[in-house]
């Protein structure tokens, strides 16, 4: 026999077991280990990094030392630059030959005030194409397409099917 | 010096200007309170304490983030809470589960030692039977319910605190014990606690 009222007792105690502990002795501590309240005093990944990093660099001197004489090739010194004098920038004639067949002609000076270029070169201008219209004969009227009635189609005759018991379970 | 009388926000100031012990003494006051509520989030006492460690880690990191609008003690539990949903929802928590399902506190001799008021090993067994019936119906609410549930029942937090670390207002906060309960109980119905009503 449960009556509500020990039910209500027994949730409210099921509940709290559920949450019921206490972290371990030494929690603080642990906690305060993990946060580097130390002013000054570099986590000890750092200090391992450092020591791994000093012991390479010991090793690296050791194997210099202890390697073999390698005969020492003296280089040349570099031959000093001596800067020569350029030749002064004279501005070449046109190709004789230009892209399109004719001698390109040489720029001509800006003269436009107004910031136009004139040309005096009118060479470029096309002559008028005279071309007569082209005239374009009517299409002759097409004539009707005749088109012979279909035969009458038979009747086709439908038997109805069986289907009395289709789908019965029983 | 004694930290029996100071305050958490003289506490709070103290450890702010690098002083140590002062955010020792906080750890030491809320420990427990902290503890709970990942206890409550996570169902497992390594979890709980792995959580509740990272929670004190992550408030004396965000320590200057602090502004006093609620108690430190809320502030505390919040980060906790979201530490230890966190920790809930992540997928090496959930491949724990499946490679080591038993979790250690679905040990029933807790309750077993619970003190039986009853006389005669008959009532004793049958009040162990309950127990675990609530304990199987807690465990299979929506976690919205059963959190609520938990965290109210853990003794360690008000009505307000629990609205703060769940970001709902203390009333939702009411619905969802008083729902969990409804709920609870009609599961032990299920099972065939009739009397119960």
């Amino acid at each position: 026999m449960w009556d509500d009222e020990r039910i209500d007792a027994a949730i409210d105690e099921t509940a709290r077991q559920m949450t019921a502990g206490e972290p371990g002795a030494d929690f603080r501590v642990r906690v305060m280990a993990r946060i580097d309240v130390r002013p000054g005093r570099a986590p000890l990944w750092q200090a391992i990094a450092v020591g791994v990093a000093a012991a390479a660099m010991v090793l690296v001197a050791v194997f210099v030392r202890l390697a073999p004489d390698v005969p020492h090739v003296r280089l040349k010194p570099d031959a000093p630059y001596e800067a020569k004098p350029q030749a002064p920038l004279v501005r070449q004639p046109p190709s004789p030959v230009g892209g399109f067949g004719r001698p390109r002609q040489p720029d001509a000076p800006y003269r436009g005030a107004t910031g136009d270029f004139v040309r005096d070169d009118d060479s470029l201008e096309l002559p008028a194409i005279d071309l007569d219209s082209i005239a374009v004969a009517a299409l002759a009227a097409a004539d009707s397409i005749d088109i012979d009635p279909l035969p009458p189609t038979p009747s086709i005759a439908v038997t109805p099917l069986d289907v009395e018991n289709e789908g019965d379970p029983r | 010096m004694s930290t029996v009388c100071v305050s958490d926000d003289d506490l709070v100031a103290r450890a702010r200007q690098g002083d140590p012990a002062a955010f020792g003494t906080l750890v030491d006051r809320h420990r427990s309170a902290v503890y709970r509520a990942a206890l409550a989030a996570l169902g497992s006492h390594a979890e709980a304490e792995d959580a509740a460690q990272e929670a004190f880690l992550l408030a004396y990191r965000r320590l200057n983030g602090f502004r006093g609008d609620a108690s430190f003690k809320t502030w505390l539990l919040t980060i906790t809470w979201h530490q230890a949903i966190n920790r809930r929802r992540s997928m090496t928590r959930l491949l724990r589960q499946i490679v080591q399902p038993a979790r250690d506190e679905d040990q029933d001799s807790t309750l077993e030692q619970l003190p039986a008021r009853e006389a005669s090993p008959e009532d004793a067994a049958a009040r162990g039977q309950l127990h675990r019936a609530i304990r199987a119906a807690i465990r299979s609410l929506a976690p919205k319910l059963r959190d609520a549930l938990l965290l109210a029942q853990s003794g360690e937090h008000s009505y307000a605190e629990i609205g703060a670390m769940l970001d709902v207002p203390v009333g939702t906060i009411k619905w969802r014990v008083s729902e969990a309960r409804k709920l609870v109980k009609a599961r032990l119905q299920e099972r065939g606690y009739n009397h119960v009503g």
